[in-house]
C-alpha cells in the first residue's frame, strides 16, 4: 500500500482504486459476466447458479440477482481476485495471511417495485451490528490490519445520480451505535434525504472499491432503466479464521494459485502466492 | 450531547450546529462585532482588546484582508454569552468531562484578498494539532463519553454559502494513525485552493451556527471569494481546567461576568466548577 492509500483507508475506511483493469482485460471480464448472467441453467458449470430461486429462462438478464461464485465462471474473472492493483492491499491488510472467502457476481437492474421503508433508508449496516466481536480494525507498527475485507470490482459504470453504494466515511472506527434515525427517507420513500454524513461512491467499469466490513454502508436505489449495475463482490479474511466455504466443485475449477488463496492455513504460515508479484495463473 | 451528536462527532471529528443563535441575540452579537471590527469606532475598544500580533493604525483598518481580534469575545456581553450558549454548553461539558476551561475567544474577520500568494504545495494550509503537539492532544472514548483536550468552536456571525470558500476539514482525520501525505491535495488552477477532492469537506455555516471540532481534525481554509461580504466569526478555544495556565490578561478577565471568570480559571482535576451545574448559564453581571 502506498502512504496515501494507508492514510485514506485509515481515516475513511474505504479506498477507490480507479482504472485498475482496462482494455482487453476488462472487456474479457465484462463478456464473461454477461455470459454467466445469460447462461441457460442447463449449461452452467456445476455449482454455479443464482442465489435463491432459479431464474426462469425468459427472465435471464431482466431480473436483479446475485450469481454465486461468479469469480469462478471464467479465468478472466478469477484473475481479478489477485489483481496487481489490489494484491498489495490484500496482503498488507491481512498481514500477509489472506484467505479468499467468496466472489459473487452481482447484477442489479432498476426495480420499479422496490418497497418503501419506514426507517433506515439505504439499508445502512456494518459488521459491528451482529458480529461485533468477530470483526477487527487495528493499526500496529505502521500497518493496518482488517479481518473482514470486501473488494467490489465494477464491471459497469456508476455515474453520479445513478444510485448504488453509499458509505459513512470514518464509521469503521465508530465507538457509538449508529442512531436509528440517522438518515431520513426522501420523497421516494426508498432513498435517504441527502446528508453530508454519507458519500455515494461512483466507480467506473474497471475500478475497485475496497472497504472494511466495519464501515457502515448501504445502497441507493438503482435509477437508470437502460443500464444495469454489475460487479464482483470479493471477500477476504485472514487464513487462520473460519473455514473454507466454497464447494469442492468450485475449488476444483480454480487455478492452483487461487486454490492456495482459498485455503485455510495456520497463523504464521506464509503461502507461496504471497511471494509472487504479480500472480499469474498457471492453468 | 445527543446520541446523534456523539455518533457524528466520533466518526467525523466535527459537528455543525445549525440555527443555534437567532433573532435578537444574533443581531446583538453581529452589531457588537461590527463595532469592534473595521469601520467601527476603534476608540470604543477597551484595554487588552487588540488585533493579534500588532496594533493596526485606523487608516489601515479597511484594507486588511484578515483581522483577528484577540479577546474579541469580551468586547460586549452579547459576544461573551456565546461561549456558554445553551447549544454548545452540554458539548463543552461532556467533551471535557465536566472540567472545562475557556482558553481564548478571538474575533476574526476575513475579506477577499486579491493578493493572496500562490502555493507550491499543501494548498488551503492543511494542519492539525497532531503536527507539532502530538503528545499534547487527546481524543478518547470511555464509558460512552468522548473526551477531547483541545476543542475549538467557531461561531459564525456571517453566512458562508457553497462556493464562498472558508473552512475545510478532513472528516475522520482526528483518529488518523498515519501522517498526512505531503501531496494529499494538489493546487488547482488559481494556485491557492486545492483541486476538488472527496477527502475534504468545505463547511458552509450560516450566521448563528456553530462549528465544533477537535484540534486533531485536519483542517484548512479555502480562499474567501466574495468581494462584497466578509467572513466573521468568533474562534472559541476550550481545554480541560487542569491543563495549562490562564493566558488572558487580567484587564480582560476583570471585564468578564463571574460565570465567565470561573470558566476561564484553572482548577484541579476533579473539582467541579459551579457553572457546571447551571444549564443554561446566565451571566449575572
Amino acid at each position: 500500500m502506498t502512504p496515501e492509500q494507508k492514510y485514506l483507508f485509515d481515516i475513511t475506511g474505504y479506498l477507490h482504486i480507479e482504472e485498475a483493469v482496462t482494455g482487453n482485460e476488462l472487456k474479457k471480464a465484462q463478456e464473461a459476466a454477461t455470459q454467466y448472467i445469460y447462461c441457460h441453467p442447463d449449461e452452467r458449470p456445476p455449482g454455479l447458479k443464482p442465489r435463491g430461486n432459479e431464474i426462469p429462462v425468459e427472465e435471464l438478464g431482466k431480473r436483479s440477482a446475485r450469481y454465486q461464485h461468479g469469480f469462478a465462471f471464467d479465468k478472466s474473472l478469477e484473475a481479478i481476485t489477485m489483481h496487481p492493483a489490489i494484491w498489495p492491499i490484500i496482503k498488507e491488510l491481512t498481514t500477509d495471511m489472506p484467505r479468499f472467502v467468496s466472489g459473487t457476481l452481482a447484477y442489479e437492474w432498476h426495480n420499479p417495485d422496490r418497497q418503501k421503508v419506514e426507517q433506515n433508508p439505504g439499508g445502512l449496516h456494518c459488521a459491528r451490528e451482529g458480529r461485533y466481536w468477530n470483526t477487527r480494525y487495528q493499526i500496529k507498527d505502521g500497518r493496518i490490519f482488517c479481518n473482514n475485507l470486501v473488494f467490489f470490482f465494477y464491471l459497469t459504470d456508476v455515474n453520479p445520480g445513478d444510485g448504488g453504494l453509499i458509505v459513512i466515511p470514518g464509521s469503521h472506527k465508530s465507538e457509538f451505535e449508529r442512531p436509528d434515525d440517522l438518515l431520513v427517507s426522501g420523497p421516494n420513500g426508498i432513498d435517504p434525504e441527502p446528508d453530508p454524513v454519507f458519500t455515494n461512491l461512483t466507480p467506473k467499469a474497471g475500478d475497485f472499491l475496497c472497504i472494511s466490513e466495519l464501515l457502515t454502508h448501504g445502497v441507493l436505489q438503482w435509477k437508470p432503466t437502460d443500464r444495469s449495475r454489475q460487479m464482483l463482490i470479493l471477500r477476504y479474511r485472514p487464513q487462520y479464521e473460519g473455514n473454507v466455504s466454497l464447494p469442492q466443485e468450485i475449488i476444483d475449477r480454480l487455478s492452483p494459485e487461487t486454490q492456495e488463496l482459498v485455503s485455510t492455513a495456520s497463523y504464521g504460515h506464509i503461502k507461496d502466492i504471497i511471494n509472487q508479484k504479480p500472480i499469474t495463473s498457471t492453468t | 450531547m445527543t446520541p446523534e451528536q456523539r455518533y457524528l462527532f466520533d466518526i467525523t471529528g466535527y459537528l455543525h450546529i445549525e440555527g443555534a443563535v437567532t433573532g435578537k441575540d444574533l443581531k446583538k452579537a453581529q452589531e457588537a462585532a461590527a463595532r469592534c471590527l473595521p469601520g467601527g469606532d476603534t476608540d470604543e475598544r477597551p484595554p487588552g482588546l487588540a488585533p493579534r500580533s500588532e496594533e493596526i493604525p485606523v487608516e489601515e483598518f479597511k484594507s486588511r484582508p484578515l483581522l483577528r481580534y484577540r479577546n474579541g469575545f469580551s468586547f460586549d456581553k452579547s459576544l461573551e454569552a456565546i461561549i456558554m450558549n445553551p447549544a454548545i454548553w452540554p458539548l463543552v461539558k461532556e467533551l471535557t468531562a465536566d472540567m472545562p476551561r475557556f482558553v481564548s475567544g478571538t474575533l476574526s474577520s476575513e475579506q477577499h484578498n486579491p493578493d493572496r500568494q500562490k502555493v507550491e504545495k499543501n494548498p488551503a494550509g492543511l494542519h492539525c494539532a497532531r503536527e507539532g503537539r502530538y503528545w499534547y492532544t487527546r481524543y478518547q472514548v470511555k464509558d460512552g463519553h468522548i473526551f477531547c483536550n483541545d476543542l475549538v468552536f467557531f461561531f459564525y456571525l456571517t453566512d458562508v454559502n457553497p462556493g464562498d470558500g472558508g473552512l475545510i476539514v478532513i472528516p475522520g482525520s482526528h483518529k488518523s494513525q498515519f501522517e498526512r501525505p505531503d501531496e494529499l491535495l494538489i493546487p488547482g488552477p488559481d494556485g491557492i485552493d486545492p483541486e476538488p477532492d472527496p477527502v475534504f469537506t468545505n463547511l458552509t455555516p450560516k450566521a448563528g451556527d456553530f462549528l465544533c471540532m477537535s484540534e486533531l481534525v485536519t483542517h484548512g481554509v479555502l480562499r474567501w471569494k466574495p468581494t462584497d461580504r466578509s467572513r466573521q466569526m468568533l474562534i472559541l478555544r476550550y481545554r480541560p481546567q487542569y491543563e495549562g495556565n490562564v493566558s488572558m490578561p487580567q484587564e480582560i478577565i476583570d471585564r468578564l461576568s463571574p460565570e465567565t471568570q470561573e470558566l476561564v480559571s484553572t482548577a484541579s482535576y476533579g473539582h467541579i466548577k459551579d457553572i457546571i451545574n447551571q444549564d443554561p448559564v446566565k451571566l449575572s453581571a
